[in-house]
């Protein structure tokens, strides 16, 4: 890379806020994705006066700036794809501000999901967005991705709880869309920003609604002997109008793969697995878990278990968060698809995940929010067999196409990224996609910001990129 | 262009049925007494697209139009060539209840729609003013909220994608018809409450809920602003998850609830409104065992001031009148300024003292809802003695806001202001990014120019 601009960042940022030996970007080359690119340099400021110089420096040199959280994106948003600067956020992770009365808090946005939860738990709070990687994600992330998680279903995806933001954008300005108090005046520019997936500005400062912990929860596992029941369950639960606050599904294979993993209880030879949960005050839990109960139980439910404490709920609750983690340990390599269908194509679009995983034999396994419509088949490949990459992406693709022929959409929450920029025409014409390019030109003129996310290039659709070897799994040379 | 050729170049492209030429019609789409050269009446998406292409090569400024509710929103127009009213474009597209989506036309009426949606035990939350006549365009692109926000969020949490027009003439949609979805930009976010300056909404898809369970409410009346306040932050802070939670003071208690119109059920009337009491009104549903634990609860904050407990019979025409506030207070006050104020829920109890002795040393009459989550409506009438100091009390108001950390802008003008300077609002840093925006959708400025120099003074 450019000389003169990596002594310029050492200069800002010292000589330990910046990574350039091949070595050190390894780690960087990847996220969450099966997508891959090597940036120039990564680089860790420590404000928001780094950020604005940062982008400065940048421009000068015409060189791409890429935000990254923790890196679990799952399209490849995090990662440098036209080479250049990566802004790691790990080191702006403070919470800045809690305001206890107003429900708000402020925070930088390398502040993991989780941890702002565990630090307003005691004040009976929390931030809702609750992304299954929260444990590692950030609030940046979650920002730029729009993130969901379970709970999603009752309280909404990041948008619905991002208040304000501070941003410095593609132009090099340093901005503060939206407020604390709401519904500020003029366009919602907060609102066009949260899932701009880091293309529009790298956000320096988050404000986010907390919001009260239930006052009773309740979790329910409903154990079935086919895929057909369980969706069913979810289709009727929704066309019941009851609206839990989670309703989670893991299909045969994942549950297997969980437990021999987290031991979480799930029955070994299950079909499929539902796992619901209502909140709100006791009376109300009591009587929405007697419907959802009986729904599961028309729908032949062969067993509905209901966790009869906090660590037996915990435990459920690990078995569904952990289950990309336990998937990993199996299988060599594996494609997390993420398709949204509305819910009473649920049925449907499951058997023909089944007749996709089939016709290429490639297991596919099923976890995924059922609630909200949100699928996210598994597709394991080796990726040794350029071949199986090949027919990965390939019944990605068509079981992506399935949803969108049933009135659905490309990705419901791991956002587009590089991975998905030549699905974007599945629904978006030519028009819708000019207009967003020019928006993103707003925010974005000299596209330094993220280049080569959201929007098609010219990558023909037959045209794959197949991952490298993982060097990071692969054993150590010898020394 | 004159009007004779404006109207004889729209006959040639447009279909004639949708061109109103009819004086009195075309006067009935006068905004202040603007009149526009021509109003056309599409009946499809097609139709928009000739209209808006005409326009812009002509340069000529088209003010979309619902049912005409909301004129007062934005200031008088100095360019208003062409009225594009939408109520033509009136079908419902699609409806799933299975699936709990909606796609709708945006002329279509929001209580017809509700008729439908309740058909299935559905509704949206959008309980807005003038509920009777509004369009659902009008009502999503003048971002207009509803008390049930508080349970259900505003129109940015449930809009799920949208259709419209461009300045260029094209067909341009963002979002879906799913739950949830992040594919590409949420531009459909920035067309809500844009009151058509970027470009015209055709088509809109919801996502819809089910209908609770009975609905009943709570009122509880206070001497102070202070004491209301106080309970609606104990109610924050309890489990209580209620449909809303607005605190009215006494001018508009009495607008609400005495008024000729207000045609309160017998049960009620008897009871209230107390005389100059502020009220604390809170909405909640649910089955029964969760009805008790509500008005249990509620008593128990209110203490020992007077509060009446509504059940499901009262409380939604007494629910229904407060989302009302806005268009009953202009019916009442004809020459009235309604501002709106975004303020940390701490906050508004100090900031509602503060406007009611701004506008009390001005001799303004002051009417006050606020919802508990920190959005207030205050609807201020001047005599003609303190008319001369309302710019005045606007900008007090304004600066007690910013104080406050919170913010405020004019909603509602009166006619006087309408011919006022542009815009009274206080700059904000954003404008820049807004101005671009508007530029990029819509280059020649000929979506409702004036409309948004509600926000952006030099827009013009
Ligand atoms: C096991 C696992 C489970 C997951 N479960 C879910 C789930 O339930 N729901 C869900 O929605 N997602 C899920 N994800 C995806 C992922 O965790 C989310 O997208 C998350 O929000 C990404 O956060 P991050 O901090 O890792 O961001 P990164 O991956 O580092 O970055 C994501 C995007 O944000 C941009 N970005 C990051 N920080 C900034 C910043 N400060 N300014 C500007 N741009 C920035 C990046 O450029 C990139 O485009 C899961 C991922 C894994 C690995």
């Amino acid at each position: 890379m450019n000389p003169r601009l990596l002594r310029d960042l050492k200069k800002l940022l010292g000589a330990d806020g910046v990574l350039s030996e091949p070595e050190d970007l390894l780690l960087y080359e990847y996220d969450g994705s099966v997508e891959t690119a090597r940036p120039d340099c990564v680089v860790f400021p420590r404000s928001t006066a780094d950020v604005v110089e940062l982008f400065r420096l940048a421009n000068r040199h015409k060189t791409p700036l890429v935000g990254r959280g923790a890196g679990t994106g799952l399209s490849g948003g995090a990662l440098a794809r036209q080479g250049g600067i990566i802004t790691s956020f790990a080191r702006m992770n403070r919470i800045l501000a809690i305001d206890i009365e107003n429900q708000r808090a402020v925070v930088q946005p390398g502040v993991v999901n989780s941890d702002l939860s565990a630090a307003v738990a005691h004040l009976g709070l929390h931030f809702a967005p609750d992304p299954s990687s929260q444990k590692a994600c950030t609030i940046g992330g979650n920002v730029s991705e729009n993130s969901g998680g379970p709970h999603t279903l009752a309280y909404g995806v990041t948008t619905n709880h991002v208040l304000a933001l501070e941003a410095v954008l593609g132009t090099g300005e340093l901005v503060r869309f939206g407020s604390a108090a709401l519904d500020s005046p003029g366009y919602d520019l907060t609102g066009i920003f949260v899932g701009s997936e880091g293309t529009f500005g790298l956000v320096t400062e988050i404000t986010v609604k907390l919001i009260r912990l239930p006052e009773a929860v309740k979790t329910l596992l409903a154990i079935y002997n086919s895929v057909n029941d369980a969706t069913e369950t979810v289709a009727e639960i929704t066309a019941r109008g009851i609206t839990p606050s989670a309703c989670e599904m893991l299909d045969g294979w994942t549950i297997r793969a969980v437990e021999e993993y987290v031991h979480a209880g799930f029955p070994l030879d299950a079909t499929a697995i539902l796992l619901i949960e209502v909140d709100g005050l006791l009376e109300e839990v009591e009587d929405a878990l007697l419907h959802v109960k009986e729904v599961c139980t028309m729908h032949r439910a062969r067993e509905v278990r209901v966790a009869r404490d906090e660590r037996e709920r915990e435990l459920l609750w690990k078995g569904r968060k952990n289950a990309f983690g336990a998937v990993g340990r199996i299988a060599p390599s594996y494609y997390t698809q993420d398709g949204v269908i509305p819910r009473s194509k649920l049925p449907a679009t499951l058997r023909r995940v089944g007749e996709v995983s089939r016709k290429y034999g490639l297991q596919i396994g099923n976890v995924f929010h059922a609630g909200d419509g949100n699928l996210h088949p598994i597709i394991l490949f080796d990726e040794r067999d350029e071949r199986q990459f090949r027919d990965a992406v390939r019944a990605a693709d068509e079981i992506i196409d399935f949803c969108v022929h049933v009135g659905g959409a490309i990705t419901g929450e791991h956002g587009v990224g590089m991975e998905k920029d030549r699905l974007m025409p599945l629904i978006f014409t030519e028009t819708d996609l000019d207009l967003m390019k020019q928006v993103h030109d707003v925010f974005n003129p000299a596209g330094l910001l993220n280049p080569g996310k959201i929007f098609p290039t010219s990558k023909g659709c037959g045209e794959i990129y197949v991952r490298p070897q993982p060097q990071l799994s692969s054993p150590p040379a010898r020394a | 262009m004159s009007v004779t050729d404006i109207s004889s170049r729209l006959s040639s492209l447009a279909d004639s049925k949708c061109i109103v030429s009819n004086p009195i019609q075309l006067a009935s789409y006068q905004i202040d007494g603007v009149t526009p050269s021509a109003a056309l009446r599409p009946a499809s998406v097609e139709q928009i697209v000739e209209i808006v292409k005409f326009a812009a090569a002509e340069k000529l400024a088209i003010i979309p139009r619902g049912a005409r509710t909301k004129f007062g929103m934005i200031p008088r127009p100095q360019r208003y060539d062409l009225a594009l009213d939408m109520t033509a474009l009136d079908r419902i597209v699609a409806y799933d209840p299975a699936d709990l989506t909606l796609s709708v036309e945006s002329g279509v009426p929001l209580h017809r729609l509700a008729g439908v949606l309740a058909g299935h035990r559905q509704f949206l939350p959008l309980q807005v003013p003038f509920f009777d006549r509004a369009t659902v365009g009008g009502t999503i692109a003048s971002g207009i909220d509803s008390p049930l926000r508080q349970l259900y969020g505003t129109a940015r949490d449930f809009v799920l994608g949208m259709e419209f027009v461009t300045a260029a003439g094209r067909i341009a949609k963002s979002g879906g018809r799913v739950v949830k979805n992040v594919s590409g930009y949420d531009l459909h976010k920035l067309m809500i409450g844009a009151c058509g300056t970027l470009g015209v909404i055709s088509k809109i898809n919801f996502r819809t809920f089910p209908t609770p369970a009975t609905t009943h409410a709570f009122i509880a009346f206070f001497e102070t602003v202070n004491r209301a306040a106080e309970m609606s932050r104990r109610i924050a802070e309890s489990p209580l998850r209620p449909l809303n939670v607005e605190i009215v003071n006494p001018a508009a208690v009495a607008l609400l609830f005495s008024a000729p119109g207000a045609q309160m059920p017998r049960a009620v009337a008897g009871e209230f409104p107390p005389r100059d009491q502020w009220a604390l009104i809170i909405g909640f549903s649910g089955i029964a065992k969760v009805i008790d634990r509500y008005e249990r609860e509620l008593r128990g904050m209110a203490g020992d001031t007077d509060a009446i407990s509504l059940d499901e019979e009262a409380a939604p025409p007494v629910l229904a009148r407060l989302s009302e506030f806005v268009s009953i207070a202009l019916g009442a006050w004809p020459e009235i300024v309604i501002l709106k104020a975004g303020m940390l829920p701490n906050q508004l109890s100090p900031f509602l003292r503060n406007v009611t002795s701004i506008s009390e040393a001005a001799s303004l009459q002051l009417a006050v809802v606020a919802r508990g989550v920190g959005v207030v409506y205050f609807a201020l009438q001047p005599d003609p003695r303190s008319i001369a100091a309302l710019p005045q009390v606007i900008e007090n108001i304004f600066q007690a806001s910013g104080q406050r950390g919170g913010h405020a802008e004019i909603f509602w003008r009166p006619r006087m202001l309408r011919e006022m300077p542009a815009s009274l609002n206080p700059k904000r840093p954003d404008f820049a990014q807004m101005r671009n925006l508007k530029k990029t959708f819509d280059p020649e400025n000929i979506f409702a120019p004036d409309a948004f120099s509600r926000w952006i003074p030099d827009a013009r």
